[in-house]
Parts: structure tokens; sequence; C-alpha cells
């Protein structure tokens, strides 16, 4: 089911909320827990047992690998941790890589091996990654192992986060698992986060969208220089605000019945260097890899060769855990060595330069990334970045770009304000102005004209997919 | 801020969330669901039935969601309004339609050289089965190539002329090929309204100036006949429905009746009589202009006792026919229409027809936009 669905606004949400806020305290995680398996189970009614699966796993290995118990022989947990790490990346590789290894070994060695053909679950990148470092917490003794399985369940299956993130690690979420405390303000503030979460996906990430498809299957003949970035820029704000969108959306939802769950984006696109910008792009996916992988391996303490490979090896992953395609390793390791070079000197240059420069500078990195990462077809890759830098034998612009620029012009402009923190100041400056008709009544009706837009876009949109379903 | 003011806030923010998705639910549960929508032209999704089955292979929340979203209150009102935002946003282009001066809607054209090329070859081989017969062919454009100073100033949409050349060029020598396109011009800037502003069709009033326009090719006498006209106001057609906006200029639509002409029109298929060519059950519906023949049919006959010429005449035809058949009507005294898209498996293919009727006359109406997509011509042969 996706959130931005006329289904979820008006059938499951409402009955959801209703029954969680009318039983007894003791029942909530119940009532979220047996939703969120019809949230999942919606779409693939039969992966939802692979989750219970991997939840059960989750529960035995995490009772297992707590080091503290009395009596218990030194490597019950080391095997216990040893399983739940074979498990969840067995199932990941499995579900999401197999077919990859399986075509690209046809290809070099020339074999026929069939492909299984199976159909990714969704989620599974989530919350293989959310169960896993449940595990390896408790195997390190930060957080202690949970003996209810409902609340791990409910934990695992949790449905504002289950299919898109952001990465809620059980650490965070623990006590808020065991005993919350759902308020007024905080249930306000759900409803403003989700309300614009989905505003940035309804109308703005697929408004733009359509402009990304379109351009993306323009015959090569009506191509220009202008179209291709126009469209890669495009895609540029579209994955921005399909996901960040997605992840307010769940943000919000979490608040509304009594979570908080930690920020997944902060205003990416205003960075003036790609480390800055990937301290600011999908943030629970960072700190995943660099908690779980990067230092594990070693970090930055085993001198500055053992760094550079380390900071490859994340990227390399990092790549890859978007996708089973050559094209999402390009970009892991695009962004690795970008991120290396700053590290070694680039970084202390920027600082040196006007901030403008670094901005553009990451700008266009960034842009260049999307190219990489928007085409999994290598051969529509290679023809795009062509295209991007005059290579493909076409027109620096033509009728088709000034149509397009024409129509999306006013659109651009929303888009490029709303990547900024520009909204909120304003909003924060007039709340300091009044700050009852702000609070009262402007803010309440904003956010009803925002669901009634959103509403109406939906009732006109059959096309809404969400972009990172695939991951 | 004070602390009782940050509450009440509170409390509205919540209030009007809750309200809002539990008012929509409660609702589309209220309402009666419906099973026709006539803004969309299509049978609306109805409750899913329920079977494990169904359950385990999606089937069956999928039908729900089809099932909500095609229920939702409100869902006319609320595509108007996604309508009208996209246009501030200068989004004039939505759903293939352009937003024109004047009100005006226009159907973006995207020639499809490869349909042209099928269909004029279908006419081509008719005109080689029926050596002897008397074959014409009025190609009518569009609203977006006659009134193309209606459009917005940036647009991508494809030039019919070249469509039109194009067919000129292809057909074969004994069909007498004829375009009213600057007769339509010509009368659009005299102030005739000869295509909806709404609607992709053409008015009774431009059916009249291509009519008009065919005789005079064909070398017939002018028509002569008299006719009561009845105004149908408050049409919205199907470009509206395509991008329906809450500005939009309402159309009337003309019917024209000859006032000394007596007709039997015969469905032929349903082997059912009427006394005219229109089907006033239309009128009161969003579907104004099935008021002609109340729609297509695969074979119309139509016998007029008041007509200027006894002839028989038979013409294969789209809708844009249908509107120019008071006009038709009495000018012939025998008129038959076939409608290929209905024409399909029938005793008599066309040529037969042709032959077998002693047809005096055959004459192919269709619009451009019509035989650039259309894909029933091989039926003709």
């Amino acid at each position: 089911m996706l959130f931005s669905s006329t289904v979820f606004l008006f059938l499951f949400l409402p009955a959801v909320l209703i029954l969680y806020y009318i039983v007894p305290r003791k029942v909530r995680n119940l009532i979220l827990f047996v939703f969120s398996l019809v949230f999942y189970a919606w779409g693939e009614p039969v992966y939802v047992f692979l989750m219970i699966g991997s939840t059960i796993v989750a529960y035995i290995t995490g009772l297992l690998a707590d080091k503290t118990v009395k009596g218990r022989k030194a490597w019950v947990p080391k095997v216990s941790l040893l399983v739940a790490i074979l498990w969840n990346m067995g199932l990941l590789l499995f579900f999401k890589y197999t077919d990859f290894f399986i075509n690209n070994a046809n290809d070099i060695f020339g074999l026929h091996i069939k492909v299984l053909g199976l159909k990714l679950p969704i989620g599974i990148s989530f919350y293989s990654f959310q169960t896993l470092s449940y595990v390896i917490d408790v195997y390190r003794g930060d957080v202690a192992a949970q003996k209810n399985y409902l609340t791990l369940g409910t934990y695992v299956a949790l449905f504002p986060q289950l299919i898109a993130g952001p990465i809620v690690r059980y650490k965070d979420v623990a006590l808020q698992l065991a005993q919350r405390k759902e308020t007024m303000g905080q249930f306000a503030e759900g409803v403003k986060r989700f309300s614009i979460g989905l505003g940035k996906k309804v109308l703005l990430a697929n408004s733009i969208g359509a402009l990304f498809d379109t351009i993306s299957n323009t015959p090569q003949s009506d191509m220009s220089v202008t179209a291709a970035w126009l469209g890669i820029i495009a895609y540029t704000f579209q994955i921005y605000f399909d996901f960040s969108g997605y992840s307010d959306m769940a943000i919000g939802l979490g608040k509304m019945f009594g979570f908080d769950f930690l920020e997944n984006f902060n205003y990416p696109y205003i960075s003036d260097s790609i480390t800055e910008f990937w301290r600011r792009w999908h943030m629970s996916l960072s700190s995943w890899f660099r908690d779980y992988v990067y230092i594990p391996l070693g970090g930055n303490r085993k001198g500055k060769f053992r760094q550079c490979v380390n900071i490859m090896i994340v990227w390399f992953l990092t790549g890859f855990w978007h996708g089973a395609n050559w094209n999402f390793m390009i970009w892991g390791v695009y962004f690795g060595i970008i991120l290396l070079c700053e590290k070694l000197f680039l970084l202390k240059a920027l600082t040196r330069i006007p901030k403008v420069i670094g901005h553009i500078y990451a700008l266009i990195l960034i842009v260049i990334g999307w190219g990489i990462f928007a085409f999994d077809d290598f051969g529509k890759l290679t023809q795009n970045f062509k295209n991007m830098f005059g290579f493909g034998g076409i027109d620096l612009i033509n009728h088709q770009a000034v149509a397009w620029l024409a129509t999306y012009a006013v659109t651009f402009v929303i888009l490029i304000a709303a990547s900024t923190p520009l909204i909120k100041k304003i909003g924060t400056f007039v709340k300091g102005g009044f700050p009852a008709l702000y609070s009262c009544f402007l803010q309440p009706v904003m956010v009803l004209g925002l669901l009634v837009l959103c509403t109406a876009y939906l009732a006109g949109n059959s096309f809404n997919p969400f972009l990172y379903f695939r991951f | 801020m004070d602390k009782k003011v940050e509450k009440i806030s509170q409390i509205i923010m919540v209030s009007v969330f809750l309200i809002f998705i539990i008012g929509f639910a409660v609702w589309s549960f209220l309402l009666k669901d419906r099973e026709f929508s006539e803004m969309e032209n299509r049978n609306l999704a109805q409750f899913p039935t329920f079977s494990w089955r169904n359950l385990k292979d999606g089937t069956f929340t999928d039908g729900l969601e089809k099932y909500v979203s095609d229920q939702l209150p409100f869902k006319d009102e609320l595509v108007t309004l996604k309508t009208d935002a996209d246009r501030l946003l200068l989004h004039d282009l939505q759903n293939g339609v352009y937003f024109g001066k004047d009100g005006y809607y226009l159907q973006d054209y995207k020639e499809n050289s490869k349909q042209i090329e099928t269909n004029v070859g279908c006419i081509n081989d008719l005109a080689k089965l029926c050596p002897d017969a008397d074959i014409s062919f009025m190609l009518v454009p569009n609203s977006i190539s006659v009134m193309d100073d209606k459009l917005p100033s940036v647009n991508t949409t494809d030039d019919q002329k070249e469509t039109i050349d194009k067919v000129k060029g292809m057909l074969e020598e004994k069909v007498k090929f004829y375009c009213p396109i600057n007769d339509l011009k010509e009368a659009a800037k005299d102030g005739t309204q000869v295509f909806y502003k709404t609607d992709h069709h053409w008015t009774s009033d431009g059916a009249r100036v291509g009519f008009d326009g065919l005789m005079k090719f064909m070398g017939e006498d002018e028509l002569k006949a008299e006719y009561s006209v009845k105004e149908i106001p408050d049409f919205l057609g199907t470009l509206y429905s395509k991008a329906p906006s809450a500005f939009t200029e309402k159309d009337t639509m003309k019917l024209y009746t000859d006032k000394n002409n007596s007709m039997a029109v015969n469905y032929v298929d349903k082997n059912e009589t009427k006394d005219t060519i229109f089907d006033s059950s239309f009128e009161e519906k969003k579907d104004k202009y099935s008021t002609f023949f109340g729609g297509n049919f695969a074979n119309i006959n139509i016998k007029s006792t008041g007509a200027q010429q006894d002839k028989k005449v038979l013409i294969l035809k789209d809708s844009y026919a249908n509107c120019a058949m008071p006009y038709f009507t009495s000018m012939y005294s025998d008129v038959t229409m076939i409608d290929m898209r209905y024409y399909h498996i029938q005793p008599l293919s066309v040529s037969e027809y042709i032959k077998q009727n002693k047809i005096d006359k055959v004459i192919l109406l269709y619009n451009v936009d019509f035989l650039n997509t259309d894909n029933n011509f091989v039926w003709i042969d």
C-alpha cells in the first residue's frame, strides 16, 4: 500500500487511528502489529511470512546474542550473531541479487543458467538492515535483548517505516516501544509532517517526475543538450521530493502513534560539498553503514591507507544496496572517489574559495550522480551522458526543449524554493509576529489546503509510483 | 506563545486532520456507489468480491484500491481543482489537450505516419475493388489546425496540413480528394463558430461549411433546403472531460431540421426505423453529441421524401459525419452511413454493398485525427 493513495488515506489510516486510540494502552502494540501486517500483505500477501520469519530469527538470535547472561558459553552469542548476519545478508542476496549474478555469469562465461525471476519482497533492504542492527547492538551490549516477541515484531513491521525507511534502529525506539505516551502536541506535529510529506510526494515529485519520464522516453531525434540536462535535473528533484516526502510521512505517522524517529533528510541540495551532501541525504542509511561497516572495518583508526580502502568498501556497498545493477555500483564508487578526494585535499581547498562556487561544484556532481543512478539500462545511461555533454550529435536546444522549459518554469521555481529552508524560515517569521493567528488559523488552513490539493492530485493521477519501492 | 494557545492550536490541527480523513471515509461509505461516470465516460469499479484466492493473488486488494479511488466523493470536483492548479503552474497542455485562447480546448496532434499509410492504403484498395464507383473523400482537419491562431505560442503539436498533403499525394487518382481547411478557416474568420470549444467535433455550422464546400467540389447544385433550429445549451464535451477546468465556457449545440423533408431512418442491425435522426434522450445527458443518431452504428439507412436529388449515396464515416446528416439527407433521397468501427462481420463487404445496392456516389468523410489513429480501416476490404 502506498501512503499517497486514497485507500491508505481514507480507509486504512482512519481505521488504524480510531482502533489504536480506543483500545487500552496494553493492546496498542498489538493493533499496530496487526495493521502493519495488513499493510505489508496488501500488495504481497505471501512475503509477509518472510518478514515474520525474519522477525523470529531476530528474536531468537537477539536473545542468544546477549553476552551478559550468566552461565552462557562464550561461543553462543558469537554464533547467534553469525546466524543473524548470514540470515539477513543471505535473504538479501538471494532475493535481490541472485538474478543479477546469474545474468552476469551468463554474459561473462557464456552460460545459460535460468534466472529465478523472483519478485523483490517490498522493503526487504530496509527490514534486513533493521533486524541485523538490532542483533549487533544486543551483541555489543548497546541495548538489552527484547524478550517480548510482539514488541520486537511491532518494531520490525511498524508500517510507517516498513517499506521505504527511514532505517529506524531498535536502540533508538526501544524505550518508546515498551512504554510511550502519545500526546496531542506530538500528534499535531505528526499531522504537519505527514501533510508536508504528502505534498512533497504528490504535488512536487509526481509533477516533475512526469517531465523526466517524458524526456527519457523521447526519441533521440527530438533530443537536445538542454533537454538532457532538463531531464536529469527533473530527476534530481523527483528523487529528493519523492524520498524525503516519504520519510516525512513516515516520521509524521510515527508521531501520530507516539514514536519519534530520527530525521532522514536535512535540505541536501543546499550542501557546499559532497561530504556535506551525504551528511544531509538519507542520513539513516549513511549512519548505518558508518556504524556497522566502516567502524568495524577499522574506520580511520588503522592509518590513511586503510581508511581509504574502508571508504571505498562502504561506498561500493552503499551503491550496491540501492539495487542489483552495475549503475548503482558505479554510482556508489563515484561518490566514494569524490568523498576520498574531498577528505584528502578538496575539502580544504573548498573552504578557501567563495561558498557559492562550492555550492555549484556540489550541485553539478550531485546531478551527474543522479544521471548514473537514474538509468539501470546501460545503453540509455551512456546515451544520456553523451547527450548531456554534446556528444550525442544533437542540437544545443530545440523547439521541444523550449516548450518544456516554458511549461515547467514555474514548477522549477517552486521546486528550488522547496529544496531550501526558505519556506520554513518564512513560517517561523510569521509565527514570531502573530503566534496565535499563525498556530490556530494559518497553519491549520495551510495543512487542510495541502490535504485537499493532494487529494485532488491523487484523484486526477493514476500515475503514482514511489521510486524507493525498488530498493 | 502561551501554553493555552498552544494547546488550542494543537487541538485544531488534529481535528482538521481527523475530520478530513474520517469525513471522507464516512462520506464515501454513506454515498451510494456510482456505476458509471459521465465525466470519464466509463464504468466505475465496484466493491470487489472476496475470496481467499483473490486475496492471495492480490486481485482483491487491487480491486479495493480501484474501488476506493473510483468512488471517491467529489471526484469530478477534485479533478477540476487539479486541472486548474496545474493551469496556474502554466501547464497549458494537459492530458493531450491544449488550453487555447478564447476558451478553446484544442486536442494535441501527433502524426502517426504508419497508421495513415495503412488507412489510405485501405481506401485505395476499395477504389480498386470498385473501378466503376464515383468516390469522393472529404478529410476534415481538426480544431487544432483550423483554429491554430488560438494555440498557446509555445506548443509542440504537429501540422495537420502536412498530413493532409501527404494523404492527398498517396491517394489513387480516381478518389476525388477535398479538404475544407480553407473554407473552415474563412468561416471562422467571419465569425462562424465552426468547432466546439469543449468538444473534439465540428459544430453543425462547421459541418455546413464543409458540406457546401464538398457539394461545390463535386459539382452539385447548392443546397436549397430550409431549416428550423433547436439549440441545446450547456454542452461540455470530450475535451473538457480530459482536462476539466472550472473556468470553462459551455458550448451550445444546434440541431437543424429540414422543414420540408420527412425521413425514414433505419438502423439496419437493430431493424428499427425512426422518423428523425435525433435521439432526444441525450439532450439532457453529458454526452450531448450523441443526440445525433444516439451515437455511432454500423449501418444506418435514411430515405428522404423531400430531398433535392434522387440519388443513392453511401457515406463511409466517423462521428464527424453525424452532425452533417441534416444536409446530406436534404440533398440525397437515399443515404447509407457505414461506420467501419462497427461494420465488421457483415453479410456484405463494402465493395459488395456498393455494387449490389447500385450506389451512385460514395463519399468518405473522416477527420484527420481519426484517420491518424483508427485501426478499423482494414475492415473496408
